[in-house]
């Protein structure tokens, strides 16, 4: 099973991607980041794209919901 | 220029439900002893420091209306309108709406289902909002308010049940001075505190000085207003340069609220 997230907001100065990576690579399902758009300037919100993937579809339950906390939405 | 802060007078103020730890339905507020407590804060905000108070009217169906600082937070003559997480104080939002629409503000609201608690869980500290999130705030709404605001905000995860607005663990003070409660919040959020604020502008409380609420503080010019709290702390403010007033604030800590709830920079 595969899901596709993006993240959107502060996300970098706020440390929340690296935090929701952290979370989701604790889970050991296979997660990469497709896409990163920083913000030009400060007030500039960032995005990112990220792939989740495993055969386990609680892990992908677990990674979709500690998603969700952190204000990331299915693509 | 005086500050301007908007309090709401506790006339309806009362423990009639429990939404966060602090409170417990069987240990009540003493109205009496309450009134004396936010009149005398009215007082030195008001007569000592100078702080032009506007009053918003109390209604009787909303008890914490008296903690305005959950109201909105401010941008200018802008105030965006809380979304209250719970139903017991979403009546509250209708209300200030109406004070500030009244007194001139813009009001924005945000989208329904949006949580977001108003000042209560946002705060400036040189030009960028720091918005605390999972207990009573949706992530989504810095993300909305950094758009519509066109500002940075920072987010930073709530960890202790205990103080579940940002506002009871992190007071931002002039000169880029900083209260907080380290163990309130995540890793990530101190590494972020701790990458921003220098360490000689941070002011670190104590398990002790964190469970009075000293951390809710009003902060006008270099004096800081809090609940009564420890010599220790006291002496920690006066080597940065603030001087330190403290009130009983007792009866509204049974509400899990102090200084900095009862208020609202307008």
């Amino acid at each position: 099973m595969i899901i596709e997230l993006k993240l959107r907001g502060h996300i970098l100065d706020s440390l929340v991607l690296s935090k929701l990576l952290d979370q989701i690579e604790a889970l050991e399902v296979d997660c990469y980041t497709k896409e990163v758009k920083i913000g030009p300037k400060r007030q500039d919100l960032s995005e990112a794209i990220f792939v989740i993937e495993s055969e386990d579809e609680s892990k992908i339950a677990q990674a979709l919901e500690l998603a969700q906390k952190q204000g990331a939405t299915e693509v | 220029m005086s500050e301007t802060i908007l309090m709401c007078s506790p006339e309806h103020y009362g423990i009639k439900y429990e939404i966060n730890p602090w409170m417990d339905m069987s240990i009540q507020a003493n109205h009496e002893k309450a009134m004396q407590q936010w009149q005398a804060l009215y007082h030195i905000l008001k007569d000592d420091l100078h702080v032009d108070v506007r009053l918003v009217e109390p209604r009787e169906d909303v008890p914490d209306m008296v903690f305005t600082a959950n109201a909105a937070v401010m941008h200018g003559k802008t105030a965006i309108i809380s979304r209250f997480k719970y139903p017991q104080r979403q009546a509250e939002e209708a209300y200030f709406a109406e004070w500030f629409k009244a007194n001139g503000y813009d009001v924005v609201t945000l989208p329904e289902e949006m949580a977001f608690e108003g000042a209560g869980d946002a705060l400036y500290l040189d030009g960028v909002l720091y918005a605390g999130y999972v207990p009573r705030t949706d992530i989504s709404s810095h993300t909305y308010i950094s758009e519509l605001l066109k500002i940075p905000v920072i987010s930073m995860e709530l960890v202790n049940k205990s103080f579940y607005h940002v506002d009871t663990c992190f007071c931002p003070l002039t000169d880029g001075y900083l209260i907080y409660h380290p163990e309130a919040f995540d890793a990530y959020a101190n590494q972020v505190i701790e990458s921003n604020v220098p360490e000689e502008k941070r002011i670190v409380t104590n398990a002790e000085e964190a469970s009075y609420f000293t951390c809710n503080a009003v902060n006008i010019g270099k004096t800081v207003v809090t609940n009564l709290t420890t010599p220790r702390f006291t002496a920690l403010l006066n080597a940065k340069g603030f001087d330190h007033i403290q009130t009983d604030l007792s009866e509204y800590m049974k509400a899990g609220g102090a200084a900095k709830c009862l208020t609202l920079k307008v």
